[in-house]
């Protein structure tokens, strides 16, 4: 046990985790940690922060908390930390599930929205013109109305937008993301974004108020933390699972971490 | 030789509204992406030149071919490709606006429908295609 005299704890946190509202966060589910096998075990079971209703459906954990946090159960750690200095947690009251008749509706929204939208759009340009002078240029003939122009045209006008958006329902030409899934994903960076800084000036705000309350939330083990870790019978674990629906943002935006820190607050 | 410099002068303004107009044109490529997009998706970054030269010939040719009143004979079908074509173009240019303008991923993370952005799109192409065979055979008689 001598090796555990100055033991190295390195923490990278996640960027998002979702929590079911009155469970207590653990430390294995905001961060990865690297440390002695049996300080890891110990150190993913340290209750971080109860997720309650007063923290309205999102709460901010930054470093300094963690820290504390683990000093306090091991005053000798020294805590080494990689990438975004904060996690936001999200309370969600369950994992949603979507709406079919929202769904069914927003589809005939667009469907009749976009189909709207271009004959408006064919209008303005006088499409209609352009196209009879095109099919007259090209077979020598006058018609009133150019179907042999206008009916490709207007299949041409959907693979036009499937190219572009890279799918053709749930088939993809290559592993390459779409603009849609980049304008999504950044998107998501610039509510994260908005999220994390205003968390910091509420927190900045609430001074040393808001400290005691993180505090105050931390449900009383004692000192020792791996005795309240295995005396709890941990009832969240189940739910706890499957409440990440964004596993796939979370391990994108790992990998973009190093370029995100340049403009994190 | 008052005609001659009206022609000059109409010859100034013509240039210079040729030359608002292609830099417009450009500029507005260029704010939707397409070519980078179109580079991607034929993995020839390297080539993107060649493709500003196909827009550049595109337009002037068919800048010319308009106000020459160039003409050839060819089949109806052959009007099927080039209509084929102008209409993917469009699309991209109406994929590319909508895209710029952010619609889909704030809808999709207003109402919780995330994981069926892809009907969302489905629904505004097939929207799209429906909207202009309808205005092409029913509505314009």
């Amino acid at each position: 046990m001598d090796r555990m005299l100055t033991p190295i704890v390195y923490v990278r946190l996640r960027k998002r985790v979702s929590a079911a509202p009155g469970e207590t966060v653990k430390l294995g589910r905001i961060a990865q940690l690297l440390a002695e096998p049996e300080l890891e075990r110990t150190l993913s079971e340290l209750p971080i922060i109860r997720a309650d209703e007063n923290h309205g459906n999102i709460a901010l954990v930054d470093m300094m908390h963690i820290v504390r946090t683990i000093r306090t159960a091991f005053p000798k750690a020294q805590v080494e930390h990689f990438g975004e200095p904060h996690v936001l947690i999200e309370i969600a009251k369950k994992a949603k599930k979507p709406n079919r008749i929202a769904l069914g509706v927003v589809w005939l929204l667009l469907f009749i929205g976009s189909g709207l939208a271009i004959m408006n759009f064919h209008e303005d340009v006088s499409m209609m013109e352009v196209h009879q002078r095109l099919y007259e240029m090209i077979t020598g003939r006058y018609a009133e109305h150019p179907y042999w122009l206008q009916i490709p045209y207007s299949f041409g006008l959907g693979a036009g937008m499937v190219l572009f958006f890279n799918q053709l329902f749930k088939k993809r030409f290559n592993e390459e993301p779409s603009p849609l899934e980049v304008e999504m994903f950044s998107y998501q960076e610039s509510l994260n974004h908005y999220i994390i800084t205003e968390e910091y000036q509420k927190m900045h705000r609430d001074g040393m108020e808001a400290h005691s309350n993180r505090m105050a939330a931390l449900p009383d083990g004692g000192p020792s933390p791996s005795a309240a870790a295995s005396s709890e019978p941990n009832p969240d674990s189940a739910e706890s699972e499957p409440v990440q629906p964004e596993g796939r943002t979370v391990e994108r935006s790992g990998l973009r971490s190093g370029q995100g820190d340049g403009d994190r607050p | 030789m008052s005609g001659w410099i009206g022609n000059g002068f109409a010859a100034v303004v013509g240039l210079a509204g040729g030359i608002a107009v292609g830099g417009g044109m450009v500029a507005f490529l260029v704010v939707l992406d397409i070519l980078p997009r179109l580079a991607q998706l034929t993995r020839a970054f390297h080539r993107v030149h060649f493709m500003e030269g196909a827009i550049v010939a595109g337009v002037i040719v068919c800048t010319f071919a308009d106000f020459f009143d160039w003409r050839v004979h060819l089949a109806p079908a052959a009007a099927g490709v080039v209509g084929l074509f102008a209409g993917c173009f469009v699309g991209m240019l109406a994929g590319a606006l909508t895209e710029v303008l952010n619609v889909l991923p704030i809808m999709a993370k207003r109402i919780g429908l995330g994981g069926f952005v892809v009907w969302l799109l489905m629904a505004m192409v097939l929207g799209k295609v429906a909207g202009s065979l309808f205005e092409w055979i029913v509505f314009r008689i």
